[in-house]
C-alpha cells in the first residue's frame, strides 16, 4: 500500500506550525516538509486574557495558507490533524477562535490539555528511552518549558513515574520582566526568583532525584547548537552545566533586539530565550546535574507518531496507562480481581461485537480502564458507589488519558449499575454526541461482563458467542449453574438489549 | 605608499573589459568574433556607465566623502573611472578602426560612407529616403539657453547645425533616430555585402529636410543616463548605501556620459555641452561609428561561417537517454551538467515530461530571466491546465527585461498558474525547480539547482553548472526554501542547503574558518571557488586571513575582483585566474579541500555583498563522489588554460597565461567541449560500449 501523506498543525504560544509527512505501512515517518510563521497568540492571552481579533485573523491566514500546501500534495481533511496548547486553552474566547478557524479554514482543532501534551511529548521521546545506550542512566527527567507552561514528565527507563506541569512560562516569565520594566542587569535574579518558587512547590516530589534530563523545546536546541553547530539532529546533544551556565550568562547580557541581530532569530523565539534557558539551567543545577541533554524532538512528532498508530497505542504505551491504572485502583483499594474478571469478560464481548459497535483500540483500552476501575467509588461507601467512581475518575490523572478521555472512562464506570443515562445527568450531557454513543456502548457492555461475574468467583472463564436473528447467546462452556448470572444480567442486560437492539441470554455450554 | 589593500572595483571592472576588448585584438580569433567581442565591449560599457558612473556621480552630489576600500574618495573613484573607460573607448575604437574594418572589407563587408557611394547606391539611398526613411524622422528645433527636452536613453541622435546670419541666435535642431529604424542600410556591391550607417544616409539627405537651409554640420550624438533607483540599489549597493536617503529622490535622471564623432566642430562640441549642461568629463568623443554594439547583428551576418568559429553544438549527457522517462533514470541516479557543454534539454524535457505524467502533482519554479516563447513556460501552463499546482516566483527586477518578464507572467496566470512576483525587499536570484511526485514509494521530489537562468537561449552562451536530484533531504530543503521566500513560513534550519541572505554567507565562512584551522595544524588547507565576482571584503578579508594561515587558494574570477593577490604576508597564497573566451564563463563552482575528503558546492551567488545580503541565493553541495569530480576537471581545465586564461598579477594587472616551456597550449573551454563530445560519442556509439575506468583521485598536497 502506498504510504500516507499526514498534516499535523500545532498551534502554539508563540507561532503556528505544520509538518507534512509520509507514513510507510512499517510505522517509520518520513518528513516532506515544515511550516512555521509566527502568530503570537501567547503574547495576546497571557496579557490579556483574550486573543485579540487581529491575532485571530494572522493564525487564520496561516492556517490558509498551509491548506494550499497541503491542497498541493492532495492531504484531505481526514489526514490533518490540529491541536492547540496552552495560549488558546486558557483564552476567555477560545470557542469564538475555534470556530472562527472552523469556519475560515475548514480545519478543527482539538486542545490539547497537560495530560494530552504530556502524553505526546512521551511518545515523541520514547525513541531514546528505547536507546540501548541509554541503560545506565534509569531515572529520567523530561522536560519542556513552553510559552505558558513547564511539563516534567519523569519516567523509569521507559516506565512513566508521574507528570507534572506547572505554570512556569518562558513567555510569561518574559511579560513579567516587560510588566516590571526589568533592567538588564536585573533579569537573572527576577528569573531565579519566578523559577524558585516554581522549584519550592516541587519540593520532594522529584524523588528520587533524576540521574540524567531531557531538554525539548526550541531554546534549548538554540543552546544544542550554539555548543555544537553541526550537532546530529537524531540523537541527544550533550551539554554541561557549566558550558549551559556560561552561554546562558552571555545571552543575560543581551536584549532581545540585540539577540535578533546577533543570532538572527525572529522576536518571538528572541523573548523567550533567556527566560527558558535560566529556567532549565536553574532546575538542572536543583537536582544536582553536571549535564543536560538536548533532543530535536517535538510534539509534532508524538502527533505523527500516533497518527503512524491510527487511533490505536503502541503495546508499551498501552503496558504504561495500564499500569498507571493500576497504580489508581492500589491507591483506592479497588477489589482488582473482580475489576480483571469484568474486563475479561468485557474485552471478549467488545472483540465479538465490532460489526455491531465500530469501536477501534483506543476504546477498547478506555473500556478496559473502565472495568478495572468500575468499582473505585466504593472507596467512599458502597452506597452509590457508581457516582463516586465518577467523580473520582474525573479527578484521577491516569496516564495517557486525556481530559476527553478520562471523561468517557468516569461514565462508562459510572454507568455499571442502576440509572442507565438520563437528559438530567450533567457529566453525561457535558460529553459530545459521539461521546455519549461510545459511554453508552461502552457501559453496555460493561454491565453483561459485569453481570456474568456476579458470583466473584471467577466461575465463568471463558464464554462463546452466538448470534441467532435477534438473540446473543452466550454461552459458558463447563458452568452448571447459571441461576445467579442471570437473575444478574435480567437486570443488566436491559441496557444492552437498548443500545444494541438485541437481546442477550445467556445459557450452558456444551464443554 | 603602501599597496592597497584592495583593488578599486571600477577599476577592476574596466580590466575585465580590458580582457573582453584583447579578445578582440587577438588575431588568432575569427574575424566576426573579434568583430562581436568588440560589440560585447560597447555593450559592457553602456551598463557600467548607467549604473556605476551613474552612482558615482550621485556620490559625489551628495558630498559624502567616504572612502572606497581601495582608500579612494568617489571625485578620485569617478576621475580615474571615466579616465580609464575613455583610454580603453580609443583602444577599441583604435582596433575597430586599423584592425577589424580593413579585415572586414577585404572579406567583402564593406562600409560606405556618403563620401564613397557611387552613384547606383546614391541614387539608391535618395529613392529609400525619400520612400521610407524621411516620412519617420521628426526633427525638433533646440536652444541652448531653453530646457533640454528629454531624449532617449543610448539612442542615436543627430545634431543639425543651420546657418544664422550675423548676430542671430545659433540655430540648432535634432533628429531622433529612434523606432523600428535598423542602423545598417543594405547596399549592393558585386561579390559581397555593403551597408551604410543610417546616420550617413540622413547626413546624405540633409538638405531633404532642411530645403531653405545652409546646413553647417551634422554630427550624431549618444548620450547615457544614470539609470533608475532600483536597478542601481542592487547593481551598486556599495554606492547606494551611502548615500542620504533624500538621494534616493534622484533628480530627472542626469546625463553621464555624451558620445560624439571626434570630427564634432569645437562649436557643436560645446553646444552639445550646455545643452545637456555636462563638463568636459562626461564628453566621450570616439573615432569611429557610434555605439559598437550594433555590430552585433553584422558579425551574426549569414552566410559568412568562414570568418567565425566552428559551432561547438551542445551534447547530450552520456548515460542519460532521452528517450525514456528521465524521473526514472534521475530517481536512480543524480545527474550533473555543465551548459552549454552539456545540452539545456533534459531540463526543459523533465518540465514537459512532468506536465503529462500523472502522478507528478505540483511544480514550483523560480523563473529571473527567460526566453520569449520558452518552452519552459509553456510546459508550466500546460501542467496548471492538467489541474497540477504550479507556483511560479517571477523576479520582476530582472533588469532591462521587465515588459517581457511581465507578458509572459500574465499569459501564466491566465493559465492557473500562480504567480508571486518577486519578494520584497530582495531580488530572487536563485535558480530552482522542485517537481512534486506521487510515487508507490510515497512523495519524491525532483529537483534542478543551477548556477544559470531558465534560458535555453543563454544556456548555449553561459558557461554554467545544475544538477537534477531527488536527495530527499535537499529536497526538504528546497521546499522550505520555497516556503520561506513565498511567506508561507518562517525561514528555520536547512539541512544541506544555505540561502542568502540567511545562511549562505556564514556556511561559506565556516568552511573557510575550517580549512583555516586544518593549515593551522599543519594540515593540507586548500580552497578553490569559481564566480563572476569577488568584492565583498568582509570574505576578501577571510580569504587574506586564510593565505596568512598557509591556505591555498586558487579563485577563477571571470570579471571584478577586489582582492589582490600574491602581497607578501597577506595574499602570497592566493591565485586568481580569469577566462574570457567564447562562451561568458557563468558558473559558480566553490570547493574546499575539508582534510581530504572535499566538499564541492554550486550557486547562485557571487561574492559580492548585494548576493551575499540582499538577494535570494541558493548554494547546494554537490556530495555524488562522481559529481564532484566532474566538478573538479571544470576547475582543473580552468587553472590549467594557457590560451585563455589571465592571471592578476602582485601588480594588480592581469597577464596573459603562457604554456610552460615543451607543454601544449591548453583552452579549458575547448577541452571542456572535446571530453563532453567524446563521452557523448562513446555512448551513443551502437551497441559496443566502451568504459572508462574511474581512476584513483589525485590527493592534492599543499
Amino acid at each position: 500500500m502506498n504510504p500516507r501523506t499526514v498534516a499535523v498543525i500545532d498551534i502554539g504560544t508563540a507561532s503556528v506550525r505544520m509538518a507534512l509527512a509520509d507514513l510507510e505501512e512499517n510505522g517509520s515517518i518520513r518528513f516532506l516538509e515544515k511550516l512555521n510563521q509566527s502568530v503570537r497568540l501567547g503574547q495576546d492571552v497571557f496579557s490579556r486574557g483574550r486573543i485579540r481579533r487581529s491575532t485571530i485573523e494572522a493564525c487564520v491566514r496561516t492556517l490558509q495558507s498551509f491548506l494550499q500546501v497541503l491542497e498541493e500534495y492532495r492531504v484531505g481533511p481526514e489526514d490533518i490533524r490540529a491541536v492547540a496548547s496552552s495560549a488558546v486553552q486558557e483564552a476567555s474566547n477560545r470557542e469564538a477562535f475555534l470556530d472562527r478557524v472552523a469556519m475560515a479554514t475548514g480545519i478543527t482543532i482539538e486542545i490539547v490539555d497537560e495530560a494530552e501534551a504530556t502524553r505526546l511529548t512521551y511518545l515523541s521521546v520514547l525513541p531514546f528511552l528505547q536507546d540501548k545506550r541509554r541503560t545506565a542512566t534509569a531515572h529520567t527527567l523530561v522536560m519542556e518549558v513552553g510559552g505558558g507552561r513547564t511539563e516534567l514528565l519523569r519516567l523509569d527507563n521507559e516506565a512513566i513515574l508521574d507528570t507534572r506541569v506547572i505554570r512556569l512560562g518562558s513567555l510569561r516569565m518574559r511579560n513579567l520582566l516587560e510588566t516590571q520594566r526589568t533592567p538588564l542587569d536585573q533579569t537573572e535574579a527576577v528569573l531565579k526568583q519566578e523559577i524558585n518558587n516554581h522549584l519550592v512547590q516541587l519540593e520532594g516530589s522529584l524523588d528520587p532525584s533524576p540521574s540524567s534530563m531531557i531538554l525539548l523545546g526550541g531554546e534549548a536546541r538554540f543552546m544544542a547548537t550554539q555548543v555544537n553547530p553541526e550537532w546530529d539532529r537524531s540523537d541527544l546533544q550533550t551539554i554541561p552545566l557549566k558550558k549551559w551556565k556560561s552561554i546562558t550568562n552571555k545571552l543575560l547580557g543581551m536584549t532581545p533586539e540585540d539577540l535578533v541581530d546577533a543570532y538572527k532569530l525572529t522576536f518571538s523565539d528572541a523573548e523567550t530565550l533567556v527566560p527558558a534557558a535560566v529556567a532549565m539551567g536553574r532546575f538542572a543545577e536543583a537536582m544536582k546535574l553536571k549535564e543536560l541533554h538536548v533532543s530535536d524532538v517535538t510534539m509534532r512528532d508524538g502527533l505523527l507518531r500516533e497518527l503512524s498508530q491510527r487511533d490505536g497505542w503502541s503495546e508499551s504505551y498501552r503496558k504504561q496507562m495500564l499500569d498507571s491504572a493500576l497504580q489508581v485502583a492500589d491507591k483506592f483499594s479497588v477489589d482488582l480481581g473482580h475489576g480483571r474478571e469484568v474486563a475479561g469478560l468485557a474485552l471478549y464481548l467488545f472483540d465479538e461485537l465490532v460489526d455491531e459497535h465500530h469501536l477501534g483500540p483506543r476504546h477498547r483500552m478506555l473500556l478496559e480502564i473502565a472495568c478495572l476501575l468500575h468499582e473505585i467509588g466504593t472507596f467512599i461507601s458502597p452506597n452509590s458507589h457508581h457516582k463516586h467512581s465518577l467523580y473520582i475518575l474525573s479527578h484521577t490523572p491516569i496516564f495517557g488519558l486525556g481530559k476527553r478521555d478520562a471523561r468517557i472512562v468516569a461514565n462508562v464506570a459510572r454507568y455499571h449499575r442502576r440509572s442507565t443515562p438520563k437528559p438530567t445527568h450533567p457529566s453525561y450531557q457535558a460529553l459530545s454526541r459521539r461521546d455519549r454513543i461510545v459511554v453508552q456502548q461502552l457501559s453496555a457492555i460493561l454491565r453483561i461482563g459485569d453481570a456474568m461475574a456476579r458470583s466473584r468467583g471467577r466461575r465463568i472463564t471463558k464464554i462463546v458467542c452466538e448470534r441467532k436473528e435477534d438473540t446473543l447467546f452466550l454461552r459458558a462452556p463447563g458452568v452448571d449453574n447459571l441461576h445467579l448470572e442471570n437473575s444478574a444480567l435480567r437486570v443488566k442486560g436491559r441496557m444492552f438489549e437498548q443500545v444494541f437492539g438485541m437481546n442477550v441470554i445467556l445459557v450452558k455450554g456444551t464443554s | 605608499m603602501s599597496k592597497p589593500r584592495y583593488i578599486n572595483r571600477e577599476s577592476s571592472w574596466l580590466d575585465f573589459n580590458t580582457r573582453v576588448l584583447e579578445e578582440a585584438q587577438d588575431t588568432t580569433n575569427p574575424l566576426l568574433e573579434r568583430l562581436k567581442f568588440a560589440a560585447i565591449t560597447s555593450n559592457n560599457l553602456d551598463e557600467f556607465f548607467m549604473v556605476r558612473i551613474g552612482s558615482l556621480h550621485d556620490l559625489c552630489a551628495s558630498k559624502v566623502a567616504k572612502r572606497d576600500p581601495s582608500g579612494m574618495t568617489p571625485t578620485e573613484q569617478l576621475n580615474h573611472a571615466t579616465e580609464k573607460a575613455k583610454s580603453l573607448v580609443t583602444e577599441q575604437y583604435r582596433c575597430f578602426r586599423e584592425d577589424i574594418e580593413p579585415a572586414l572589407t577585404e572579406a567583402g563587408i564593406v562600409r560606405i560612407t556618403p563620401e564613397t557611394a557611387n552613384h547606383e547606391q546614391s541614387e539608391q539611398l535618395r529613392q529609400l529616403f525619400e520612400e521610407e526613411l524621411g516620412p519617420t524622422l521628426t526633427p525638433a528645433a533646440v536652444r541652448t539657453d531653453a530646457p533640454m527636452p528629454l531624449y532617449a536613453n543610448l539612442k542615436l541622435h543627430l545634431l543639425v547645425r543651420l546657418k544664422t546670419e550675423p548676430g542671430q541666435h545659433a540655430r540648432l535642431a535634432v533628429i531622433p533616430l529612434i523606432g523600428d529604424l535598423s542602423r545598417f542600410v543594405s547596399l549592393r556591391v558585386p561579390d559581397g555585402y555593403g551597408y551604410m550607417l543610417v546616420e550617413d544616409v540622413v547626413r546624405m539627405q540633409i538638405h531633404q529636410i532642411f530645403p531653405n537651409d545652409e546646413v553647417l554640420e551634422v554630427i550624431p550624438f549618444r548620450i547615457t543616463r544614470n539609470a533608475d533607483m532600483a536597478v542601481s540599489e542592487d547593481e551598486a549597493l556599495d554606492l547606494v548605501t551611502q548615500m542620504d536617503a533624500v538621494l534616493t529622490e534622484r533628480k530627472q535622471s542626469g546625463c553621464v556620459r555624451l558620445e560624439l564623432p571626434v570630427s564634432a566642430t569645437r562649436v557643436a562640441q560645446k553646444q552639445l555641452r550646455t545643452l545637456f549642461g555636462i563638463r568636459e568629463r562626461e564628453m566621450m568623443p570616439v573615432d569611429g561609428p557610434l555605439d559598437l554594439s550594433a555590430y552585433f547583428s553584422i558579425a551574426g551576418l549569414p552566410g559568412y561561417d568562414r570568418l567565425r568559429q566552428e559551432d561547438w553544438e551542445p551534447q547530450p549527457l552520456p548515460r542519460l537517454d532521452m528517450g525514456k522517462s528521465l524521473f526514472d533514470q534521475i530517481a536512480a541516479k543524480p545527474r550533473l551538467f555543465h551548459h552549454p557543454f552539456h545540452s539545456f534539454d533534459p531540463v526543459v524535457k523533465l518540465i514537459e515530461e512532468a506536465a503529462d505524467d500523472p502522478q507528478v502533482i505540483a511544480i514550483k519554479q523560480i523563473l529571473y530571466r527567460t526566453s520569449k516563447g520558452s518552452p519552459i513556460v509553456a510546459a508550466l501552463m500546460k501542467a496548471a491546465e492538467k489541474g497540477k499546482t504550479v507556483t511560479v516566483i517571477v523576479e520582476l527586477k530582472a533588469r532591462f527585461d521587465e515588459a517581457r518578464n511581465i507578458e509572459w507572467a500574465r499569459a501564466m496566470e491566465q493559465a492557473g498558474v500562480q504567480v508571486i512576483y518577486g519578494v520584497k525587499g530582495f531580488k530572487t536570484h536563485a535558480k530552482l525547480l522542485i517537481i512534486v511526485r506521487r510515487e508507490p514509494g510515497g512523495i519524491r521530489r525532483y529537483m534542478h539547482f543551477g548556477t544559470g537562468n531558465y534560458n535555453e537561449g543563454t544556456a548555449k552562451l553561459y558557461t554554467d553548472v545544475s544538477m537534477l536530484t531527488t536527495d530527499a533531504e535537499l529536497g526538504a530543503d528546497a521546499s522550505l526554501f520555497f516556503n520561506t521566500i513565498t511567506g508561507f513560513s518562517q525561514p528555520h534550519r536547512f539541512n544541506r542547503l544555505a540561502a542568502s541572505p540567511l545562511t549562505l554567507r556564514d556556511t561559506v565562512a565556516t568552511m573557510i574558518e575550517g580549512e583555516i584551522k586544518r593549515a593551522k595544524q599543519k594540515e593540507p588547507a586548500m580552497i578553490r571557488a569559481k564566480f563572476n565576482s569577488l568584492a565583498d571584503t568582509e570574505m576578501i578579508n577571510l580569504l587574506y586571513k586564510a593565505s596568512k594561515a598557509g591556505v591555498k587558494i586558487e579563485l577563477l574570477v571571470r570579471g571584478i575582483c577586489c582582492l589582490h593577490p600574491g602581497i607578501k604576508g597577506l595574499s602570497d597564497n592566493i591565485r586568481v585566474v580569469s577566462i574570457i573566451d567564447r562562451f561568458l564563463e557563468h558558473s559558480r563552482i566553490f570547493w574546499f579541500n575539508h582534510g581530504g575528503n572535499p566538499r564541492a558546492f554550486i550557486s547562485s551567488a557571487d561574492w559580492m555583498t548585494r548576493n551575499l545580503d540582499k538577494r535570494v541565493e541558493l548554494m547546494t553541495p554537490v556530495d555524488e563522489p562522481d559529481l564532484l569530480e566532474e566538478l573538479e576537471r571544470i576547475l582543473d581545465a580552468g587553472f590549467n588554460d594557457t590560451v585563455k586564461a589571465r592571471e592578476l598579477g602582485k601588480d594588480g594587472a592581469y597577464h596573459r597565461v603562457a604554456p610552460k616551456k615543451g607543454e601544449e597550449p591548453l583552452r579549458s573551454q575547448e577541452v571542456l567541449f572535446r571530453r563532453a563530445e567524446k563521452n557523448a560519442t562513446r555512448a551513443t556509439r551502437g551497441g559496443r560500449t566502451t568504459f572508462e575506468p574511474h581512476r584513483p583521485r589525485k590527493r592534492r598536497r599543499s
